[in-house]
């Protein structure tokens, strides 16, 4: 793709600071302690593309999903939207910006307020994009037809609607505005897997109908890996591996990548790869490398010390780790995938 | 609404609204259906019994008191008075609090911790005392009176609306309102108050029976309310002297508080009743 | 191999305001000595409440119908007394839930809980007896340090580790057989595959029989023997895992396994399955999947559907079984 990304992210960071009491850290000796959710993330999404966004709890994937949206004040870094920069938009500039860039969330329950019918859930969209008071009865009820429900359930609550239901009513809210992204946030995963399949069709649907762009949030690598042209996975707040979907999966080249899908059902039968210790947490992150405590092929010193950058591997692919880098060599470790 | 037909599911709180209705019925046609008014003073008739007593008369159903009032009548008179003051402050202490409430709640920083601070301060004193020392300061008179009652009262609404707020902040339809790029006015009022209104009716209610024993008290110490205007308080107080010879001059108005009072309690009691299950969706 | 646990015609009722909510409707099922046995639905499917059955769980004003039978070891559990249950749960059967967060005590230290059901059964002759064998199991299951660890409390540890003490907690005993649900559904990938890992290795060496719950097909498919897949409180197919899941019979087991993304319509659509559940208090007489099922026939409405038996050792509740149908 030659033409200039829809969205660009850059050494982005989000860190949410605990505060500890005084008396505890007159006590302790320690500061406040700093949660590093997104810890130098970069990437770009072209318009039409699918991005999914993998990794385990802790990994950051939903943090960094609302700081590219500005639902978070970033610690650093830049994100740039249409060329635009998003986190110095003034009030005016980021409500345009909001039009244009949407969320869907995981909570089908949490998400709709309760004591809203669904005409005046969709009604906020509709006026907040400029749509004449006459005309919003007609779109709403075009939307509520788009996402397969009936229009006549306009003026029901959302507690009247199964889980799968009221799923649809957060797309066809997100909808509402026209974006040009959308951030779907684990948008399955509280669904049984016969209501997923729809949701997973309709989003392809809307996707082609509407020429929607995707960054597709979730832990859940079958579904990932059904929708996403490109794939980024997520360890300890930075992206540890991207690239394009089937290559990634069929030949993952980041240790970590290897041991998640080995542990995944149904990517095939592949050796499993156990991984020792314990899951990180992103209060204190290690230093060097955040997979090298647990990774079977950590090579020693540099992994240590160094944190290796997101370099690129042919094919559009992109690696973190010392492996793939000319760092690692000098330990006479060879790098495995040919260049 | 399922909230109507619950709340009426209820025997105490249905009785209670139509007592509180009798009242306001009273109060609102004192003039036409009280039979003296309310300084119609008739010294050859003092200390009259109540009518059902030996020696009363229908004339005056209550009785009358030590300057020949007639109790009935001024009982309906008083009625104003306190259902007014109970109102009209609660109203005032519910949108102020509420409105404070809110703000705290959403942007937190400095001016959440300023605005806590002073209700913390506040509900460090005791709501009497502290309303006897707001009326010595800016003097008796209606107005006067309801400002004092306001004074602290706004806090308590103040504490549960920034409670409310802080957790419906949390919650993703505000996420998602934000996300929609709503300007915070309007995700305050629009999103968040039809989902904490409720609440804070409750409390209204349960508050306005305290409000108006709060009159009552003032005006039987003497302060609030200027001794012409009939209120249920003074009545007590003049009665007081008379308590062994013609005991119905303080009890009477004594009735008339506890009556009003007990029915907004039972009235808001399953109010909350009503609204709570709802919640628990 | 004999049967360890033999449910036949289970039913299990609730009652709710529109009528009786029939959760579980005559469910047969054994799971043998050694075996793993997956059973597989969705929400509402009733493999939870099949398993809140056979431990005796099942709350008032809840109850299994009569008829119902559970039999662990040839000796009949529907008629326990209460008292008599608790001797077999945690001593014949263990069990291991969903969320260790919460079903661990936050107060108590890990190793007491694990002893406890050493203590209520009188498993061991000593308290050093029982420390010493708690001490053993937390090793068994994968904590290092068990000793020191011992004494530590839940909130000290993962979801995963927690996990661990609670399958500590239910081999405590050595029970035959170990019920678990959705065991790893709140844990991370990485850490399920772990968890899974332990639990085959339970089996393995010490021959112990797994009835597992879950709603992950793919998972079942992986780590049972056998699957059965449940549909509105019914068994609609039962067989060795690897063929439902690769050569689903009933039409249900069909559209599960279509709806996903790796074995239906990877690069192409998912089928999702048309429709909702049935009602649950108006069950219909015949297939409860008729009215969403492509290749439904009026007689399957009507009539009680069988089990029918393929050649290949499977049952199958569907009329239309090992026909040779167009797919």
């Amino acid at each position: 793709m030659s033409a200039a990304p829809l969205l660009e992210v850059r050494d982005l960071y989000k860190h949410f600071v605990l505060p500890r009491t005084l008396l505890s850290r007159l006590l302790t000796g320690q500061g406040n302690r700093i949660v590093h959710a997104v810890n130098g993330v970069s990437f770009v999404l072209h318009a039409g593309e699918t991005l999914g966004l993998v990794g385990e709890s802790g990994s950051g994937k939903s943090t960094l999903g609302r700081t590219i949206l500005r639902l978070y004040e970033p610690t650093a870094g830049e994100v740039r939207f249409d060329g635009q920069d998003v986190f110095r938009l003034d009030a005016a500039g980021l409500r345009r910006f909001r039009q244009q860039a949407q969320i869907v969330f995981q909570n089908p329950y949490a998400s709709l307020n309760p004591r809203k019918t669904v005409r005046q859930i969709l009604n906020v969209p509709l006026m907040l994009r400029g749509v004449p008071k006459q005309e919003r009865q007609a779109e709403a009820a075009a939307l509520m037809e788009r996402v397969g429900l009936a229009a006549r359930h306009l003026d029901r609550y959302p507690h009247q609607f199964s889980g799968g239901q009221r799923q649809r009513i957060g797309i066809a809210r997100a909808l509402a505005m026209h974006p040009r992204l959308i951030v779907l946030d684990e948008p399955v995963s509280a669904l049984d897997v016969s209501v997923q399949a729809q949701i997973i069709n309709l989003l392809e649907d809307l996707q082609l109908e509407y020429r929607l762009t995707y960054l597709f949030i979730s832990h859940d690598l079958s579904v990932v890996r059904h929708l996403s042209t490109r794939v980024a996975v997520m360890y300890l707040g930075q992206i540890v591996e991207l690239g394009p979907t089937e290559p990634l999966f069929e030949e993952p080249l980041h240790p970590y990548t290897r041991a998640l899908l080995s542990a995944a059902p149904g990517q095939g039968q592949r050796e499993r790869i156990i991984l020792q210790g314990a899951p990180p947490s992103p209060l204190d992150p290690p230093p060097g490398c955040p997979f090298h405590p647990r990774c079977p092929a950590a090579v020693g010193e540099v992994c240590r010390t160094v944190r290796p950058p997101l370099a690129p591997h042919p094919g559009g692919r992109w690696v973190s780790c010392h492996l793939y880098g000319g760092l690692a060599q000098e330990d006479g470790r060879v790098a495995s995938v040919g260049q | 609404m399922a909230v109507w037909r619950r709340l009426f599911a209820n025997p105490s709180a249905a009785a209670g609204l139509v007592v509180i209705l009798l009242y306001a019925f009273a109060a609102l046609f004192a003039p036409v259906i009280a039979p003296y008014g309310p300084r119609e003073m008739v010294l050859a008739n003092r200390l009259k019994p109540p009518a059902f007593l030996e020696g009363g008369s229908p004339s005056h159903l209550l009785g009358t008191d030590h300057l020949g009032y007639d109790i009935f009548s001024r009982i309906l008179y008083g009625a104003r008075v306190s259902l007014l003051v109970g109102l009209i402050s609660v109203a005032i202490s519910l949108v102020i609090g509420t409105l404070l409430g809110c703000i705290a709640g959403y942007w937190r920083g400095w001016i959440d911790r300023i605005l806590s601070r002073i209700a913390d301060l506040l509900m460090g004193f005791p709501y009497l005392l502290f309303t006897i020392f707001a009326m010595a300061i800016i003097g008796p008179g209606f107005g006067n009176l309801i400002i004092a009652l306001c004074f602290k009262a706004w806090v308590e609404f103040y504490r549960l609306a920034r409670g409310e707020m802080l957790t419906e902040n949390t919650k993703e339809y505000v996420e998602a309102a934000r996300a929609l790029g709503r300007r915070p006015v309007a995700i305050i009022v629009s999103e968040v108050l039809p989902n904490i209104y409720h609440s804070l009716l409750v409390l209204g209610t349960l508050r306005m029976g305290y409000m108006i024993i709060m009159e009552a008290s003032l005006s039987f110490l003497g302060l609030g309310i200027p001794p012409s205007i009939p209120a249920w308080g003074s009545m007590v107080s003049a009665g007081r002297d008379q308590m062994l010879n013609a005991w119905w001059v303080a009890t009477m108005p004594g009735l008339a508080i506890v009556g009003l009072v007990l029915a907004i309690n039972l009235f808001g009691e399953g109010l909350r009743e009503a609204l709570d299950p709802r919640l628990r969706r | 191999m004999e049967k360890l646990l033999v449910i036949e015609n289970l039913s299990v009722e609730f009652p709710s305001p529109r009528g009786p909510l029939r959760a579980v409707d005559g469910v047969n099922l054994e799971v043998r000595a050694g075996e793993i046995v997956g059973l597989i639905g969705e929400s509402g499917s009733g493999k939870s409440t099949v398993l809140l059955a056979v431990m005796g769980l099942i709350a008032r004003p809840g109850r299994i119908l009569p008829g119902s039978s559970v039999r662990l070891k040839g000796r009949e559990l529907t008629q326990l007394s209460q008292k008599a249950y608790r001797a077999v749960r945690g001593y014949e059967i263990g069990m291991v839930f969903q969320d260790p967060m919460t079903a661990l005590n936050p107060s108590m230290p890990i190793g007491e809980q694990v002893r406890e059901s050493l203590r209520v059964h009188r498993y061991c002759k000593s308290k050093a007896e029982e420390r010493e064998r708690v001490i053993q199991l937390l090793e068994a299951v994968g904590i290092t340090n068990a000793a020191q660890r011992y004494r530590a409390y839940p909130h000290q540890f993962s979801g995963g580790m927690l996990q661990r003490v609670l399958i500590a907690s239910a081999l405590a005993c050595n029970p035959r057989l170990l019920l678990a649900d959705e065991p790893t559904t709140a844990l991370d990938v990485t850490i399920q595959a772990q968890i899974l890992d332990l639990l085959k290795e339970i089996n393995r060496e010490r021959n112990t029989a797994i009835l597992l719950v879950s709603h992950d097909i793919g998972l079942a498919a992986e780590f049972c023997d056998r699957i059965a897949v449940m549909y509105a409180g019914r068994i609609v197919e039962v067989g060795p895992a690897e063929r439902v899941v690769n050569d689903p019979q009933h039409p249900y087991t069909r559209g599960l396994v279509g709806c996903l993304p790796t074995w239906g319509g990877r690069r192409g659509r998912l089928e999702p399955i048309p429709g909702s559940l049935p009602d649950l208090t108006r069950l219909p007489h015949g297939c409860a999947f008729a009215d969403r099922c492509p290749l439904a026939l009026p007689e399957c409405r009507d009539q009680e559907i069988p089990l029918i038996v393929t050649s290949d050792g499977r049952e199958v509740s569907c009329i239309r079984t090992e026909e040779e149908v167009a797919v």
